[in-house]
């Protein structure tokens, strides 16, 4: 595994993290927030948010990584072995 | 087939190269003829879309004689015509397995995608291919009998085609 | 002018592209799913105004008051009320992009002008349903929008008053009036999916959604805009009163910003300037560059002698320009002599890109501009030059 595909790795396993916290920064708002406390739906919010980042960019990472991909077409030409770099 | 032989020194695939009007801008990088400054045994021919390529067309390419063909189409996903490339890909992977069982090896075809500015990677590619080519060294020479016929000996009448609407 | 103009722009956003696609694999290029950005904007919008329309009041009285109790007393209340601001501030800022890097990229051209004009009519109605949205809040800035429309509105000659009577739902403010821009906000926006699908009428697998890490990710950075940059609605609308300086988004709200600072028939004359000649775009006239010779190479033909009705064609086309019909006769090869469809090209349709050919493998099609026989030629001629290359 070269460099780049290392960096991914270690990325997808921060990103975990960071939706882990998220998840229960959701569930803080959710139990504690109330028409008086708007700054913890606030923050619920805000976390629902950032999960669906996190989401989308470990799905990011992981195409980087070769491992989902569009069309079976494209995935065999990456993984054969084409001439030069792989999915950049 | 006129597959020359290794000569001493580097030997120079001759390669053929389909770019499509989307494809990397070929005025900067290839002279009149369509030869490419850089490698000038790669010769390009433009066409409208890569997905206007016939299969048929590069294997009668590598017949004539070419080392190594390929087709350039825009990048994924942004096709002019939006589906031309993927099309073109999925036609390409369906040739090298039928040349496979003649014997042609799969790299000698390649299908390459490069924007309208994309010239360095291109040349990147190329070079690449060219490499993968030496090693490879020139086309083995094709049988010389005709592979036989079953049935009845009378050959299918031969049509040619006619222009003409319906 | 105008075209070197273009070809600067042209070059512009595909080196943007170059350098784009050295982050991203190039199907994921954000630059390429403008459209389905706009879309699942749309998307998101429609859902969240759902939510918004349960708790929404349209009374002069109520207006302001049942917004803000759904943004202060219901639970994520505020949340989707941002969600709905910021998504409608992303669906014009995708639909423009949209618009921008389909010009530049001459993906207007032939049948495609389709796409293009109910496009126009789309950002049209667009910019209409977010001034309408502005108004609902009926917050003092709200009254400054109403205002400043009312008076593009009057300043239209003859028909201009009925039209500002058709918004303001009388002849001046009353208890009709926001019904009125309620109905002007939800009803343009349900126009919106008819307009759709007359955008997509004429392309075979339009990419409708963005890819998932996109979708993920726009939704994602809509909400938590939505929770760090809360949507709150001014002071209640005091009509009557004298209006003290609001400030308006200069971007959102350009038309009406600048209807403050110049006469109304002069804004009013500007934006439709603006669309007509955003209408009269695919049709102007502008020459390739003759490096791109090869792109009008005659409307694609078949072959009727070697159609065998294989229909391979008629699946590859990417803009529905090839029917199958019943055979009316048999063709002449021995295997289109037994065919029972025949292909038909629709010349109207027909962008001239040759898919159709390269997918035929009967030597059924043909390009008029660039015959079979040429590429072989060219092909031959190629490797002989090829080979006098490598001295």
């Amino acid at each position: 595994m070269n460099d780049a595909h290392r960096s991914y790795v270690i990325s997808v396993y921060a990103l975990a993290l960071v939706g882990a916290l998220c998840a229960g920064l959701i569930l803080v708002g959710e139990r504690y927030g109330s028409p008086e406390r708007r700054d913890l739906w606030a923050l619920g919010g805000a976390a629902l948010g950032m999960i669906f980042v996190v989401y989308g960019l470990i799905l990011l990472m992981l195409r980087k990584l070769g491992m989902i991909g569009l069309r079976r077409a494209e995935v065999e030409d990456d993984l054969r072995g084409r001439w030069t770099k792989p999915v950049p | 087939m006129t597959g020359a032989m290794p000569a001493q020194g580097a030997w120079a695939p001759r390669v053929i190269g389909f770019v499509c009007d989307w494809a990397v801008g070929t005025s900067a990088i290839a002279d009149g003829d369509g030869r490419l400054r850089a490698h000038p045994s790669v010769v390009l021919i433009r066409v409208p879309c890569s997905g206007f390529i016939r299969p048929g067309w590069l294997e009668d390419t590598l017949k004539a004689g070419a080392d190594g063909v390929f087709v350039v189409g825009c990048p994924y996903g942004d096709c002019l015509n939006r589906e031309g490339n993927y099309l073109m890909r999925e036609r390409m992977d369906q040739l090298r397995r039928r040349l496979q069982r003649r014997k042609v090896d799969p790299s000698r075809l390649a299908m390459l995608a490069h924007g309208l500015h994309d010239e360095a990677a291109f040349l990147a590619e190329v070079a690449a291919l060219l490499n993968r080519l030496r090693q490879l060294g020139p086309p083995a020479a094709p049988r010389t009998s005709a592979p036989r016929l079953a049935g009845p000996t009378t050959a299918p009448q031969a049509v040619p085609a006619e222009e003409g609407g319906a | 002018m105008y075209r070197r103009a273009l070809t600067a722009l042209q070059k512009f956003t595909l080196r943007l592209d170059v350098a784009i696609n050295r982050v991203y694999p190039t199907d994921l290029n954000p630059l390429y799913y403008t459209g389905g950005l706009t879309n699942l904007f749309l998307f998101i919008l429609v859902v969240s105004g759902i939510f918004i329309f349960f708790y929404y009041v349209p009374s002069l009285f109520e207006g302001h008051a049942s917004i803000v109790y759904l943004t202060e007393q219901v639970p994520y209340g505020g949340l989707i009320r941002g969600i709905h601001r910021y998504s409608a501030d992303a669906f014009i800022v995708a639909a423009l992009l949209h618009l921008l890097r389909n010009w530049f990229t001459d993906r207007y051209l032939f049948s495609r002008d389709s796409p293009w004009i109910s496009g126009m009519f789309m950002l049209l109605l667009g910019g209409f349903i977010g001034a309408t949205g502005y108004i609902l809040v009926w917050d003092e800035r709200a009254l400054a929008v109403l205002g400043a429309f009312d008076g593009l509105l009057r300043s239209i000659p003859i028909v201009g008053r009925a039209f500002a009577e058709l918004v303001i739902g009388g002849e001046g403010l009353g208890e009709a009036t926001l019904p009125r821009i309620l109905l002007l906000h939800v009803g343009p926006a349900s126009a919106l999916y008819v307009l759709l699908w007359w955008h997509y009428v004429r392309l075979r697998h339009p990419k409708i959604w963005p890819p998932a890490t996109w979708v993920l990710v726009s939704l994602g950075v809509v909400t938590l805009l939505a929770a760090l940059i809360p949507a709150v609605s001014g002071t209640p609308a005091t009509p009557g009163a004298s209006p003290g300086a609001i400030a308006l988004d200069i971007f959102f709200l350009l038309p009406f910003w600048l209807a403050g600072l110049m006469p109304p028939l002069l804004v009013v004359l500007l934006v439709a300037g603006l669309f007509v000649l955003g209408f009269v775009i695919p049709y102007v006239n502008r020459e390739s560059d003759p490096a791109m010779g090869v792109r009008h190479a005659g409307v694609a033909l078949v072959i009727d002698g070697n159609c065998t009705g294989c229909e391979l064609c008629y699946y590859d086309c990417p803009y529905n320009a090839i029917v199958m019909v019943p055979s009316p006769h048999p063709g002449l090869s021995r295997a289109a002599a037994s065919r029972k469809l025949l292909a038909v090209v629709l010349d109207s349709r027909c962008v001239e890109c040759g898919i159709c050919i390269g997918a035929c493998p009967f030597e059924a099609l043909e390009l008029p501009g660039m015959l079979e026989s040429e590429i072989t030629r060219a092909a031959t001629e190629a490797v002989s030059v090829a080979g006098a290359g490598r001295a």
